[in-house]
């Protein structure tokens, strides 16, 4: 708490000696009563002390749990619990990440004994967790000419977990572990795709017999189909600094990054693909590829909660070849890896084409928000451009997505490329 | 955090231009001479007080103070030149204040009834100020009691500003 003073009633002490003097000099008295004025308005300055307010405060949110850009309706009640207040001054503590898009989280006031006053805006929800911070709180005597400062806290919170929404299919690398699944596979076995045809052996099933083989030259043979197996997939955000920089308003590159990555973990698991999921950035986070509706949840719920998908950036230092070597010792030997970055800088492409070189089959999901609105944007686009190619020529698949089409669109396009 | 406009609410730099109204209305029952000089005090206080500059409406009422003083050393008699510079007083505190309501809760704030308590109790003040004055006047007027009347009244209020509190 503090007291200071405005300061506001000192020109007018001066206008009251001038007067008064003036008064003098020329012998009228009516000049000298003019004097009085600012005496009086002096004195009034200085008889009373701002209150110090006891006040009860009540904050309601319409909605705890919204969608991401849902509006929600936040209402301060505050009750005067002690004497007269002449001049009051409200600042609710609205989250940092938070726009308030209606109305205004401010109030001015005089607030009798025992009465309510309510102040009332709108915000529009995002990603996230989020908590009101303290209520600035100040109070000045009848004059204004002293000011106390106090904050005083308030309940609240919301919290915005977003939906993963589903796509139609995403295309996965030839990449599987022993289950099965829906990856068309190079070995030979069961499955739906013709693959080859080899002597029959005792105990092969008989539906895989192939007839018009012996009914033509009275051979037994087996037809081999391509073995579809499942896929493990991890999704690893880059969360680093220059990935949040390179957004047009500082943030939106990784919000993207983790929508898609939202998305596409939502087909993989409806298509019965192991979903894991990794931040990498300053802030860790980590989640073993798993299956399930809990499994589901789980993931939802990292994407939109954990520090490393924020759509802040997180301070804290970041230790590259520290981060890449625990990414690696996390991923599993037989994961493929969806790598969801904006591809701000050479870093982000060098670590996608060494998770590569180590084994894992990677595809890039990148969001290009750069446009040519300035010299240095239209040359990071270029830069991004030479990366992509870069990462193609090497054999990893890009997803090159202009965020001005919906991320599903792009995927298609991808795909479509991917499957000529 | 969105955007915050910290202009002046309405509401005070209305106030502070119905106050200036009858500070003109004072001036011009007394002396012609200074009423000029109050006139444009006054409109620089309104304008002050719409675009937030308390420099301007500082000087502002410096302008019109000397205005009222050129009125009273010409001979105006005592009430008009006291209830006009009570007026301009008033609308420079409700100015003020309205400029600083803008600075700290912003335009788009419900600030009405903080803006009417404080005009209200400048009003209150500068009301005793112009009951003195005139009950003053009625008690001795002009001449030696008078001054020293006011000159007893000048000590009285002097006392809790070189006290301080």
């Amino acid at each position: 708490m503090t007291v200071r003073s405005t300061g506001r009633w000192d020109g007018v002490t001066a206008l009251t000696f001038a007067a008064a003097g003036v008064g003098v000099l020329t012998s009228r008295p009516t000049a000298l009563l003019l004097g009085v004025v600012g005496v009086a308005f002096a004195a009034y300055a200085r008889v009373a002390t701002p209150p110090d307010p006891a006040l009860d405060l009540e904050r309601t949110v319409s909605e705890t749990d919204p969608d991401p850009g849902e509006e929600v309706s936040v209402t301060l009640r505050v009750t005067n619990e002690g004497g007269f207040l002449p001049d009051l001054r409200l600042v609710d503590g609205v989250p940092p990440a938070l726009d308030v898009v209606e109305g205004s989280p401010r109030l001015a006031t005089a607030l009798r004994a025992g009465k309510t006053a309510s102040l009332s805006y709108t915000v529009e929800a995002a990603r996230g967790d989020h908590a009101f911070e303290d209520v600035t709180v100040l109070t000045r005597d009848p004059s204004g000419a002293r000011e106390r400062k106090a904050t005083r806290s308030a309940a609240g919170s919301l919290r915005c977990v977003p939906r993963l929404t589903d796509l139609d299919a995403v295309p996965v690398r030839d990449q599987t572990d022993r289950r099965i699944g829906r990856v068309l596979t190079r070995q030979g076995g069961a499955g739906v795709e013709f693959h080859s045809v080899r002597e029959y052996r005792p105990g092969d099933p008989l539906s895989r017999v192939d007839w018009r083989r012996l009914a033509r030259t009275g051979e037994f043979a087996t037809v081999e189909f391509r073995e579809e197996r499942a896929a493990t997939v991890v999704l690893v955000v880059d969360s680093r600094d220059a990935a949040y920089r390179a957004g047009p308003d500082d943030d939106a590159a990784v919000d993207y990054a983790v929508s898609a990555a939202g998305g596409i973990a939502g087909a993989l698991l409806a298509s019965g693909d192991r979903v894991g999921a990794a931040s990498f950035g300053p802030a860790w986070a980590w989640l073993d590829p798993g299956l399930g509706r809990d499994h589901r949840e789980r993931l939802r719920r990292l994407l939109a909660l954990e520090d490393g998908f924020a759509p802040t950036a997180r301070a804290g230092a970041f230790a590259p070849r520290l981060a890449v070597r625990r990414l690696r010792k996390h991923l599993p030997a037989d994961a493929q890896v969806v790598f969801c970055s904006p591809l701000a800088d050479d870093y982000a492409a060098a670590t996608a084409r060494r998770l590569a070189v180590h084994g894992h089959r990677v595809t890039v999901v990148s969001p290009d928000v750069t446009d040519a609105s300035t010299a240095g944007h239209a040359l990071a686009g270029v830069e991004r451009a030479a990366r992509v190619r870069d990462l193609r020529k090497r054999g990893l698949r890009v997803v090159d997505w202009d965020v001005a089409d919906p991320f599903p669109v792009a995927l298609a396009d991808a795909a479509r490329r991917w499957s000529r | 955090m969105s955007d915050f406009d910290d202009r002046p609410p309405v509401v005070g730099v209305a106030l502070a231009g119905a106050v200036c109204v009858i500070a003109v209305l004072a001036a011009l029952a007394g002396h012609l001479a200074g009423a000029a000089l109050v006139a444009a005090g006054v409109a620089a206080l309104v304008v002050g007080t719409a675009v937030g500059s308390r420099r301007l409406a500082i000087w502002s009422l410096v302008v019109a103070s000397v205005g009222f003083l050129v009125q009273a050393v010409l001979g105006a008699g005592p009430i008009a030149p006291l209830v006009g510079l009570g007026a301009a007083v008033v609308a420079w505190d409700v100015g003020e204040h309205a400029i600083g309501l803008g600075e700290q809760v912003g335009r788009a704030a419900r600030v009405r009834h903080a803006v009417l308590a404080h005009a209200a109790f400048g009003a209150a003040v500068a009301g005793g100020v112009v009951a003195v004055g005139v009950s003053l006047f009625y008690a001795a007027p002009g001449g030696r009691p008078f001054t020293a009347l006011i000159f007893l009244v000048l000590a009285t209020l002097l006392l809790p500003v070189a006290l301080g509190e």
